[in-house]
């Protein structure tokens, strides 16, 4: 009888340890009361710690730290930044800054209205500098920043899109940039002739085939419209001349070998490598590409960049840049750090140390991108996928999938359109 | 499956209980004195932990919810909506082929292999070995997996290349067989133990008996192995089933890139769920539709395994 008297009392000191621990466990990620004043704040990073951009940010941090007193809680969440926020608006205890591509943002803080009007740091002095955070950003990148006339996002790092190519192997494309559809395809028929592969690409990631989907019908429709294609709730506008136009011209370039052999079998970064190998002639590529394939460049190889042609031309660009979740119990301090990082000795050195380009144009620009930055200069500038990719979910489920099929050379016009027409219907259904 | 055995054992205890109490004796007594202490912590987690989330689950599935905002009550809408969706279809499609194709492949080749192995010299090393890729992280094999079948300079793809001639693109043209096949290799190991396992229980003299008669290694296969490893078939059958439907981080790694899901055309129900929810570029945070398609699937999964029990169900052979 002992034993079975004193075995509950076992248990309930069991289920005692059990409950402690489980409470315990949920206290765990409670805040620290202690941060409540505005001496600290937590950001949240779309970088991994050991990414130069990280190792910029960091001794940015580090100077702030010391200039102002301020405490930075730094998290190198990684890319997926804000699906750990998504989740934290809905607990409360959310980040007081994190960073991203403005795609991204616009389309989970934006679009459930949970960001900061940053409008008060544009008007924000550049400390010691004398000069406005607003009077060092070029307004072309800053103006599809705003939603409804309230800036959501801050920029520091500007990605550009186009062709890049070896400036050593190609000097005549160098010399003269091809301004039209037509004189592109003449320079792959040419190279092609020569018994070279034009186009390099790594099919395996959807969204590459996509620049050359989205690009050639940006060019032949102009910048805005495959956005609103997107957003036909029975699918069926797609079917006009221009469209399959811009799509036959995509076909053409399969159909005619241009892509190197095995794009379509291959896994990414294999085929890139190559390219910087001197294997193929142009990667269609986010400004990322020099840097990424730095390291695995062939010797003398010089990057140069050229605007994917189009009747309606304009270079598809979008920032990465700072923005601050709506409930977010630090702003101020945020904020202050947004205008420190872009005081000219910070902000550099996102061109200097990681081979990128920034929003302030009186910054030079790394040697690679000299020709994007030119570009940007002087063209107007359209949004990357047409902004088809802040649509959640849309460019899995419709559009990668068929846009994949046309350039493995899978499907034609006629079948990307009623496939496409079909997988929009069906999306929008549940969706609209 | 371990929810599958814990409520037996459960049910099990209880009608145990029941019976010792109604008889009295001092046995009897201190068994039901045990019963809940017992039952109790594992009870509360189950319930907390399992039944709790599923009940939830359903709740959610009748409206419409990004996940910070208020719930919107949306009916039935949300089944209706999925019915129809081609989307969830080919996902279903994926998920029942990998359920069948894969697991008939599976279970083929683990008899196969416990029958080569079962005379084998060095069973336990070659058993080690073949369970060896089920203990790799997935995502591991499917980078390894990537080099070995991209084209045209995968060291696979260079094999065929020599000995056929031909460099098949597996990668571009046959991407969910690939994914299939991974996963034959994949769960072969772990489902060659289950039911070698079973197998090492069969007496040895009825092998030599059978032989003896001139039973062939088939008939030998057909009329001692299957019958005396029914049970374990069996279970491992409802292991399969369940665990098929989850199939999720194989398919993920090899199919995806480091920013997207996988191509739609590969997606089973689990990487449906995730696309609808967390997955992509730009998630779509759709909790009410992806727990309506959870549901679904709680509700197939229940039924394959009622179904999977009811067909297998044989007289258990004592031996």
């Amino acid at each position: 009888m002992t034993r079975t008297k004193a075995f509950p009392a076992r248990a309930a000191a069991l289920l005692w340890t059990g409950a402690l621990v489980l409470t315990a466990a949920g206290c765990g990620g409670g805040s620290d009361d202690s941060s409540a004043s505005d001496k600290s704040f937590t950001y949240w990073s779309m970088w991994k710690e050991n990414e130069p951009q990280a190792k910029v940010l960091a001794q940015a941090v580090t100077g702030f730290e010391r200039d102002t007193g301020i405490h930075v809680e730094v998290q190198w969440q990684g890319r997926d930044v804000l699906k750990k926020v998504v989740p934290a608006l809905r607990g409360g205890d959310v980040p007081d800054l994190i960073d991203q591509e403005q795609n991204k943002v616009q389309s989970s803080l934006v679009s459930s209205d949970q960001f900061r009007d940053l409008t008060g740091v544009y008007g924000a002095e550049l400390p010691g500098s004398g000069r406005k955070v607003s009077d060092v950003l070029d307004a072309k990148n800053t103006e599809q920043l705003k939603k409804d006339g309230k800036a959501f996002l801050v920029p520091y790092e500007v990605i550009g899109h186009g062709l890049w190519f070896n400036g050593a192997a190609l000097p005549d494309v160098v010399k003269t940039p091809p301004k039209s559809w037509d004189e592109l395809a003449a320079v792959f028929a040419k190279r092609k002739a020569e018994g070279r592969a034009p186009i390099a690409l790594d099919a395996d990631i959807a969204s590459y085939n996509s620049y050359w989907t989205i690009g050639a019908l940006q060019g032949s429709l102009g910048a805005g419209k495959v956005r609103d294609l997107a957003g036909d709730k029975s699918g069926k506008a797609w079917d006009t001349p221009e469209v399959r136009e811009g799509l036959a011209r995509v076909k053409d370039l399969v159909d005619k070998g241009y892509f190197i052999n095995g794009y379509d079998g291959s896994k990414w970064p294999a085929v890139q490598e190559k390219w910087a190998q001197g294997q193929a002639d142009f990667l269609l590529m986010g400004s990322w590409a020099p840097s990424e394939v730095g390291g695995k460049a062939a010797p003398g190889f010089q990057f140069h960049f050229t605007p994917l042609p189009g009747a309606k031309n304009a270079v598809p660009a979008s920032t990465i840049g700072f923005a601050i979740p709506k409930p977010a119990k630090h702003a101020a301090p945020a904020e202050k750090f947004i205008a420190y990082f872009l005081k000219d000795e910070n902000l550099a050195k996102i061109a200097t140390e990681t081979g990128n380009l920034t929003p302030n144009p009186a910054l030079p620009a790394p040697e690679a991108l000299k020709g994007l930055a030119d570009a940007l200069k002087t063209m107007p500038v359209s949004r990357p996928y047409d902004g088809i990719d802040q649509i959640p979910g849309y460019v899995d489920e419709v559009f990668h999938p068929v846009s994949d099929q046309l350039i493995k050379g899978k499907t034609d016009v006629a079948g990307f359109l009623s496939q496409l027409a079909e997988k929009q219907a069906n999306y929008w259904k549940k969706n609209g | 499956m371990a929810v599958a055995s814990a409520t037996a054992v459960a049910g099990r205890g209880v009608r145990r209980t029941k019976a010792s109490a109604a008889s009295l004796t001092p046995l009897g007594r201190r068994r039901r004195a045990l019963f809940w202490p017992f039952i109790a912590p594992a009870l509360v987690l189950y319930l907390v932990f399992f039944v709790g989330p599923v009940l939830a689950s359903v709740w959610v599935s009748f409206h419409r919810w990004d996940g910070v905002g208020d719930l919107e009550p949306r009916g039935l809408q949300n089944y209706e909506i999925l019915l129809g969706d081609s989307t969830f279809i080919d996902s279903f499609a994926n998920t029942m082929l990998i359920l069948v194709g894969v697991g008939a492949a599976t279970f083929a080749l683990s008899f196969a292999l416990t029958m080569v192995l079962r005379e084998m010299r060095g069973r336990k090393f070659v058993r080690a070995v073949l369970f060896f890729p089920y203990i790799v992280s997935p995502v591991v094999l499917s980078v390894l997996w990537g080099f070995l079948f991209r084209s045209p300079e995968g060291l696979l793809t260079t094999l065929w290349h020599g000995i056929t001639g031909s460099t098949p693109n597996w990668l571009g043209d046959n991407l969910f067989t690939v994914i299939c096949i991974g996963l034959v290799w994949v769960n072969t190991g772990f489902f060659t133990t289950i039911i070698m396992a079973g197998v090492d229980r069969i007496p040895a003299d009825l092998y030599e008996d059978s032989a003896l008669a001139g039973a062939t290694a088939w008939q030998r296969f057909w009329y001692i192995t299957l019958p005396l490893t029914w049970d374990v078939v069996a279970t491992a059958a409802v292991i399969w089933t369940i665990s098929s439907l989850k199939i999720f981080e194989f398919i993920y790694a090899f199919g995806g890139t480091t920013n997207d899901m996988p191509t739609v055309e590969v997606w089973n129900s689990a990487l449906f769920i995730y696309g609808s929810t967390f997955g992509g570029r730009n998630p779509q945070f759709q909790f009410g539709y992806a727990s309506a398609s959870a549901v679904v699937m709680l509700v197939v999964v229940g039924v394959l395994v009622v179904l999977l029990r009811r067909v297998m169900r044989r007289a258990q052979i004592q031996f």
